[in-house]
């Protein structure tokens, strides 16, 4: 096998979860939620980090949370 | 209705961890602390602690000095987590140059430790996996651009790519450490 064969059947590159898994609607709403850039970008124009910043997300559940309680 | 997708978040990528941490034999998990804070995985060490018997240590890429550039319990200085013995696995937010991730796998291998697998939340799909294939480091992600952008998640400026720089900021990292 080839190095063009090898690597195409390989399964390097592949994400351990699919857009067709059975969480991939709370994984996509948890995750566009905490997703955040970082205002420095990169001479070239490439905006350079991204982060999740989960507490966005903890923060929401603890707001809903109280919420119920009243 | 956030709750449950709380956990339909942690339960997959807690299992696709230790899936991961169980088939390489990795005893140590390197958290990658990101530039604005501690946010994203490190934010995460509470549900890791509770779920994974592997100790974590924080990276800091950061840091200049050798001494501040990585992180344990206070509990673990008699013995460190990070050792000639440690196999680690590095966990990150998101993957875009792959220059992070080789700068914490650099910062690991200076403590004698193994240090071949990386693991990210969000792979960009920007040539990190390529690049650092060639390190000897290989990189599982949990998802990837095409998992949100098949979902209409991304605008262009989110996708637009400058590979250039990408490539700059990867080779530049061995001056850095």
């Amino acid at each position: 096998m080839g190095d063009l064969e090898e690597r195409f059947f390989s399964d390097s590159g592949k994400t351990l979860i699919s857009p067709d898994d059975d969480n991939s609607d709370a994984i996509c709403n948890i995750l566009k939620r905490a997703l955040g850039k970082s205002d420095w970008v990169a001479r070239g124009g490439m905006s350079s980090n991204y982060y999740f910043n989960f507490d966005k997300i903890y923060n929401q559940f603890d707001q809903n949370e109280s919420k119920n309680c009243d | 209705m956030i709750d449950s997708y709380i956990e339909g978040f942690h339960a997959p990528f807690v299992k696709e961890l230790l899936t991961l941490v169980k088939a390489q034999d990795i005893n140590c998990i390197g958290l990658i602390f990101p530039n604005q804070g501690p946010v994203g995985v490190v934010q995460l060490r509470g549900v890791l602690a509770e779920r994974i018997a592997v100790p974590t240590v924080i990276i800091r890429i950061n840091e200049r000095l050798v001494r501040n550039q990585v992180w344990f319990e206070r509990s673990d200085t008699a013995y460190p987590p990070l050792s000639p013995k440690s196999k680690v696995m590095l966990l990150g937010d998101a993957a875009t140059s792959g220059a992070s991730i080789y700068c914490a796998a650099l910062i690991v291998r200076k403590f004698g430790a193994i240090c071949e697998h990386a693991f990210v939340v969000f792979d960009r799909l920007q040539g990190a996996s390529e690049r650092l294939d060639a390190k000897r480091i290989k990189l599982f992600s949990f998802i990837d651009r095409n998992f949100f952008e098949s979902r209409g998640e991304l605008n262009q400026s989110d996708i637009s790519h400058d590979g250039k720089a990408s490539r700059f900021e990867f080779e530049s990292v061995r001056a850095i450490i």
